[in-house]
C-alpha cells in the first residue's frame, strides 16, 4: 500500500474536532484505517455536495470516490488551517464542477438525455415528508413542489448552487464559501437572491393566492 | 404566505439532496488507494509533445521538398536567355545610358519566367553558361543650361470690370 506524499503535521483549529484531527494525523502517517474512518465520517457531506452540483446520483457517486482518493494523495498539503471537512468539500466541489463542465457530459446530455441529469427531474417530492393537510392542500403542494423543482433547475448556476447547498442544511456558510471560492457575504446574497427570484415567479404563477 | 413559500423552498431543496452514497464507498476508496497509482496521466503529457514534434517534422519535410524543387532552366543557358547587347551601338552622347540596365533587367525577368515554366524537371539538366563580360558603359555628362531671365515675358493682367450689386431689401410679406 503506497504511503501518502508526506507526513506534515496538522495543527488543531477551533473548527475541527479533536477526533477528526487525530484521524487526519494518522492518515497522513499512512494509516489507511484512519483514512477509512474519515471517509465514513464525511461521505454524506461530500456526496451531497457532488449531488448539488451534478443532480445525478450516479455522477455524484463517482465524484465522491474520486474526491476521497484525491484527498488521500493530497493529505500532505493539508496543513489544518481549515477543518478537514471544509478542505475535503472544496476538493469534491471542484471535481464536481469539472465533471459538470466536461465535454463527455455535454455529449451525453446532447445525444442521449437522461432523466437523472436534469435537476428538475429529481424525485424530490417523494422524499418530502407529507404533512397533515387536506386532500386539496396535498394536491396543491405536490404541484407547487414540482413547479419549484423546475424553477430551481432554471435558476442561474451561481444562484442555484448557493441555494441548494445552503438550503440542504448540511453545510455552514463558511463551508459553502470555501467550496464556491467566494466570500460568505456573497453566498448569503446569492441565497437571498435565489429565494427572491423563486418567490417572485411562484407568485406570478398564482401560488400565493392559491394557498 | 411569504414564510410558507420559504418553507416550501427549503423542503424541496433538502429533498433534492436527501440521498447518501453507497455503503461500499469506504471499501472502494481504500481499494483505489491500495492500487499502484496509475501512470497513464504521465503518458498523456507526452501526447501533445509528440504531436508537436510530428507537426514540426512534417512542416520541415515540406519545406525541404520545396527547397529541392527550386526552379531551374531547362536546356536554356543564360547566354541564350540574355539577349546580346548589340556591339554596334555608337558610343557617346547618342547612346541611351539606361539601355544596358534595361536589357539586363529584361533578361532576368525572362529567366525567371522560363524557370517558372518548368519547375519539376530534373536538376541534372541545368546548364548555365558563364556570364559574358559587359561592355563599358559611357555616360554622358549632365549639362545644365542657365535660364535667360530677360527672355521671359510676363503678360500684364487684365483689369476686372466693376460689378454692381443691388441693395438687399426686406422680403415681401414680412415686417
Amino acid at each position: 500500500m503506497p504511503l501518502p506524499p508526506s507526513t506534515a503535521c496538522v495543527t488543531p483549529t477551533n473548527a475541527a474536532d479533536g477526533v477528526e484531527v487525530e484521524l487526519v494525523r494518522r492518515a497522513q502517517a499512512g494509516d489507511t484505517d484512519a483514512f477509512g474512518a474519515l471517509v465514513d465520517r464525511n461521505r454524506r457531506a461530500v456526496f451531497r455536495a457532488a449531488l448539488a452540483a451534478l443532480g445525478s446520483a450516479a455522477d455524484a457517486e463517482d465524484v465522491t470516490q474520486d474526491a476521497f482518493v484525491t484527498a488521500y494523495y493530497k493529505l500532505g498539503s493539508f496543513r489544518g488551517d481549515a477543518a478537514f471537512r471544509t478542505w475535503l468539500l472544496a476538493i469534491a466541489w471542484r471535481k464536481a464542477i469539472d465533471r459538470r463542465k466536461s465535454i463527455a457530459r455535454w455529449m451525453q446530455r446532447t445525444i442521449a438525455p437522461r432523466e437523472s441529469d436534469n435537476p428538475a427531474e429529481w424525485d424530490a417530492f417523494a422524499a418530502v415528508p407529507a404533512r397533515e393537510r387536506s386532500q386539496e392542500d396535498r394536491v396543491v403542494s405536490r404541484e407547487l413542489h414540482a413547479q419549484l423543482q423546475t424553477l430551481i433547475a432554471s435558476l442561474p448556476k451561481k444562484l442555484r448552487d448557493a441555494l441548494i447547498l445552503a438550503g440542504s442544511g448540511e453545510y455552514s456558510y463558511e463551508q459553502i464559501a470555501s467550496m464556491l471560492s467566494i466570500p460568505v457575504g456573497t453566498v448569503k446574497w446569492r441565497v437571498s437572491e435565489a429565494r427572491k427570484v423563486l418567490k417572485h415567479k411562484l407568485t406570478a404563477m398564482g401560488y400565493e393566492r392559491a394557498r | 404566505m411569504r414564510g410558507d413559500l420559504d418553507r416550501e423552498i427549503d423542503a424541496v431543496v433538502s429533498a433534492m439532496l436527501d440521498a447518501d452514497s453507497r455503503e461500499d464507498l469506504r471499501a472502494r476508496v481504500l481499494e483505489r488507494i491500495a492500487e499502484p497509482r496509475r501512470r497513464w496521466p504521465l503518458w498523456w503529457t507526452f501526447v501533445p509533445l509528440a504531436a508537436a514534434a510530428l507537426l514540426t517534422l512534417v512542416i520541415a519535410g515540406r519545406w525541404r521538398t520545396s527547397d529541392t524543387g527550386l526552379p531551374f532552366i531547362r536546356s536554356t543557358s543564360l547566354s541564350q536567355a540574355v539577349p546580346a547587347i548589340p556591339a554596334s551601338l555608337p558610343r557617346g552622347l547618342n547612346r541611351d545610358p539606361m539601355e544596358p540596365m534595361r536589357a539586363a533587367s529584361a533578361s532576368v525577368t525572362r529567366v525567371a519566367r522560363v524557370s517558372r515554366l518548368a519547375p519539376s524537371e530534373p536538376a541534372t539538366e541545368v546548364g548555365v553558361a558563364p556570364l559574358e563580360r559587359l561592355a563599358s558603359i559611357d555616360v554622358a555628362p549632365v549639362a545644365v543650361t542657365r535660364l535667360d531671365g530677360q527672355r521671359i515675358v510676363v503678360a500684364p493682367l487684365a483689369s476686372i470690370e466693376e460689378i454692381e450689386i443691388p441693395p438687399v431689401g426686406p422680403p415681401e410679406g414680412r415686417n
